[in-house]
């Protein structure tokens, strides 16, 4: 595949420009000024999360709360399921649970408990006593159910068996969290069709770090037996140089500008070897490795 | 055996905008040249010859707003005629040294399909590729449906009016340049979320495209599954792909591409030729790479080295044998549809993208010409179909809210969302939200100060495009995609800081207005709040 390789390293520009060299070199803005965030949908079981607090809002709440407040309290996505109701409030919503996160991560992928349902979420701080304090709001939006309907209408229907066959033809229950698997080795995925057209053989490789929240219902009844859950995750952490580039399990890990960069990983019972390998951005010779290895017991 | 249903071919026809005219010869601008020779222009061809021969055939083909812009741009246009001659030029040569080997066929069959797409560029389309797509379109064969302006991803995209300017831009550059409405959208990446089809109405639009999970999982069930277009609850028609004849060309293990016959798309001669000789027809920077031309057949899982000979013939009987079996499986498909719906006619719908045809499966184009004459000459059980065809013939069709989806891998956004790309939504929602600041603060700009704005969401729907987050997230082109999502991020933000501080630099947005030349007759007024919600409340 030696032609192919060859394309794969082929670059953008033919013949360099000063003028365009400098424009890619300063780089986005990091914040724009504004205290905010949003959501995103992925797909039935997770979503995205992404927000910028600046200063002013931190000098604020601990006008507001004391000097104290962000060692005291917690700080937290409060992800609230917002089905069917028009105007939240804060503290209308179906039900709510909470993930711990640092403020400085600035994004979050959240795996939710129910496609089909609509979010919102709050990002502030719970502090000791419970209470909750608003830094920032995202928009709400509707996650895919990920299934064949439950609704069906009387006036459009087919005999259940047939109706079954249709649904096998279709291929729809190869879709989703809940598939049964199989579709992507039989058909090979037709996205990657144009882009593999342009010489490119490369299939696209999911690599989402994500985090798995406390999917459950706080409002349980008082008067029920008390219960608890908890899950744990990992985050691997370093710096490289920047001509170097980070490499964990054949997938490249993104660095920021300095050359650091973090990976939040699932931690699974049982031992978990993660090799962390650098490697020179041109010389694939030049490496240099750290193998973590974490034990998880219960 | 009577008629017993209905074939819907659909064709996705999109390239990113890449357009540079501040370097003298740029390296991606060769998808557009590759596509051109490779599949639009042969499609054309084979449109032609089946029109004189009599052959009634239907095709839908989406022609997206950055590759029609691209396909009427001077300089681009004129590149790709010094491509297509050094091609030719190429060809001649070979003619002679491949004279008395087992290549000389495969040189022939290039010298004389450059000349004759020379031929049909020139003195049949007067250099205006899309002056033959509308003489289809206007003879009934073919129905042009347009595209996402700059092929945004909708779902991920937080403000609505962002939403609604790249469904009304598509549709008014449509107007421009087919001149009529376009009936049909391809949603980029087949990406639908719900309540976006009101934008589609408000432009007339009456029928789109999805996967087939997003008909399926729609709410109520869908009672055809997705062998019959369904309405969205605003009325317009989605029609649902059919995976089992996207399977047959795209199965990795048992698509027709994969024919040892067919020819091998990873040795070309940009490798094989002698370096003095292949030289002048490389890139500027003299590195060898593909030129899109190729000798030799796939032959086999056998390295490179050893593939064999192509012979244009074996390969062109093989796409007839395709084509009939393609046909056989479909006639099976829906005569077993047909016992299963009862009350009409099931409609098959197979989508696929048009780059796939010619120039990845290099035989498609054939395999497209013989399956339309066979299904023209040799049976009646099945017969192509438009979806507006389909939907004049059955008015009334089921409303279901669809579910969002696209025809990404896994079905959904990951694909654009994951954390190989994740950093750009910040810039891109940004971007947007101060689009719509922009137009609200300026609804009647005049001048330079119009000029800009019009610049700024140009800058910002260029950044939308949903190409740059698929090759980052596939790993190709990754500084290509990264680079031009930075560019117009940084150019859009240049013009917001400018209007802001109310010092517009009219050399910098003329600078612009020529590089990124997309939409020339853009209007920023797109991004209107109280337009958007009179939309929604619809």
């Amino acid at each position: 595949m030696e032609n192919a390789e060859n394309k794969l390293s082929s670059t953008a520009v033919i013949k360099i420009d000063r003028g365009a060299l400098q424009e890619a070199q300063y780089d986005l803005p990091q914040s724009y000024g504004k205290t905010e965030s949003y959501l995103l949908p992925k797909d039935p079981s997770w979503m995205f999360l992404f927000w910028d607090i600046i200063q002013n809002t931190f000098d604020f709440v601990k006008k507001e709360y004391g000097a104290d407040i962000f060692a005291k309290a917690r700080s937290i996505i409060r992800v609230h399921d917002i089905t069917a109701i028009a105007d939240f409030n804060g503290s209308n919503s179906n039900s709510y649970f909470d993930i711990q996160v640092f403020l400085d991560a600035g994004s979050w992928y959240i795996n939710v408990p129910q496609g089909g349902k609509n979010y919102i979420c709050d990002i502030g701080l719970l502090t000791p006593q419970g209470s909750f304090i608003l830094l920032t709001r995202s928009n709400a939006i509707s996650i895919p159910s990920g299934k064949i309907s439950d609704i069906i209408d009387e006036k459009w229907m087919l005999v259940e068996g047939e109706y079954q066959k249709l649904i096998q033809m279709s291929g729809a229950d190869t879709f989703g969290p809940n598939a049964s698997g199989g579709a992507s080795e039989k058909l090979q995925r037709y996205f990657t069709q144009k882009w593999n057209m342009f010489g490119f053989n490369g299939m696209p490789s999911s690599r989402v770090l994500s985090s798995f929240s406390l999917a459950d219902d706080y409002n349980s009844n008082a008067d029920e037996d008390i219960w608890l859950q908890a899950d744990c995750e990992l985050i691997v952490y370093g710096q490289t140089s920047k001509n170097a580039k980070i490499i964990s399990k054949e997938q490249s890990i993104q660095s920021n500008c300095d050359g650091a960069f973090y990976m939040r990983l699932p931690l699974p019972k049982g031992e978990v070897s993660i090799p962390i390998r650098a490697q020179h951005i041109t010389n694939e010779e030049k490496t240099r490795s750290i193998t973590i290895k974490v034990l998880r017991e219960e | 055996m009577p008629q017993t249903g209905y074939l819907s071919l659909v064709l996705h026809a999109h390239l990113p905008f890449i357009r540079h005219p501040e370097y003298p010869d740029f390296l991606e601008e060769d998808w557009f040249f590759e596509a051109m020779t490779e599949t639009y222009l042969p499609l054309l061809d084979i449109y032609e010859k089946l029109s004189a021969e009599g052959v009634d055939f239907r095709l839908t083909m989406s022609l997206t707003p950055p590759l029609c812009a691209m396909m009427s741009d001077n300089m681009l246009i004129n590149r790709f005629r010094s491509y297509l001659n050094q091609r030719i030029e190429l060809s001649d040569k070979e003619l002679s040294r491949t004279k008395d080997t087992e290549f000389y066929h495969v040189a022939r069959m290039y010298s004389e399909k450059f000349k004759r797409y020379r031929n049909l560029f020139e003195d049949y389309y007067r250099g205006s590729i899309l002056n033959g797509f509308k003489k289809f379109q206007e003879s009934g064969k073919l129905e042009i449906i347009t595209c996402c302006a700059t092929h945004g991803f909708l779902p991920l995209q937080v403000h609505k009016e962002s939403v609604r300017a790249q469904i009304k831009t598509a549709a008014e550059d449509y107007r421009r340049k087919f001149d009529r409405s376009p009936r049909g959208i391809w949603l980029a990446e087949c990406a639908f979320n719900p309540g976006d089809d009101k934008f589609l109405k408000e432009q007339g639009i009456r029928f789109f495209f999805m996967e087939s999970h997003g008909v399926m999982h729609g709410k109520p069930r869908p009672k055809y599954g997705v062998y019959a277009p369904v309405y969205t609850p605003s009325g317009v028609a989605a029609f649902a792909r059919d995976m089992e004849s996207a399977q047959q060309v795209w199965s990795a293990q048992s698509g027709y591409p994969g024919d040892s016959n067919y020819r091998e798309f990873y040795r070309d001669l940009g490798y094989d030729l002698d370096y003095d000789y292949i030289k002048p027809y490389l890139h500027s920077d003299g590195v060898r790479r593909n030129i899109a031309m190729k000798y030799h057949r796939i032959t086999g899982k056998v390295p490179l080295n050893q593939k064999q000979p192509y012979y244009p013939q074996d390969a062109r009987k093989k796409a007839a044998e395709h084509a009939g079996n393609f046909m056989f499986n479909r006639q099976k498909q829906i005569e077993y549809l047909a016992n299963i719906i009862t009350d009409r006619k099931p409609l098959v719908v197979s989508m696929y993208d048009a780059e796939l045809y010619g120039h990845w499966w290099y035989e498609g184009i054939d395999f497209l010409e013989f399956l339309f004459k066979k299904i023209h000459y040799d049976q009646q059980e099945i017969k192509l179909i438009t979806p507006m065809e389909y939907l004049a013939e059955n008015p009334i069709n089921q409303v279901v809210e669809p579910s969002m989806s696209s025809w990404g891998d896994k079905g959904y956004n990951e694909v654009w969302l994951n954390s190989g790309n994740d950093w750009i939504y910040r810039h891109l929602v940004k971007a947007a939200e101060r689009m719509i600041e922009l137009a609200e603060r300026f609804p009647n700009a005049q001048g330079v100060l119009r000029r800009a704005l019009n610049q700024a969401a140009r800058e910002l729907m260029l950044m939308q495009s949903s190409d740059w987050a698929f090759l980052m997230t596939v790993g190709t082109a990754k500084e290509y995609s990264t680079k031009r999502t930075k560019d117009h991020i940084k150019r859009f933000n240049a013009i917001y800081d400018m209007i802001n501080g109310n010092r517009i630099d009219e050399g910098y947005i003329w600078d612009l207005e020529q590089k990124d030349n997309i939409f020339p007759e853009i209007d920023y007024g797109v991004y209107s709040v109280k337009e958007t919600a009179e939309t929604l409340k619809s």
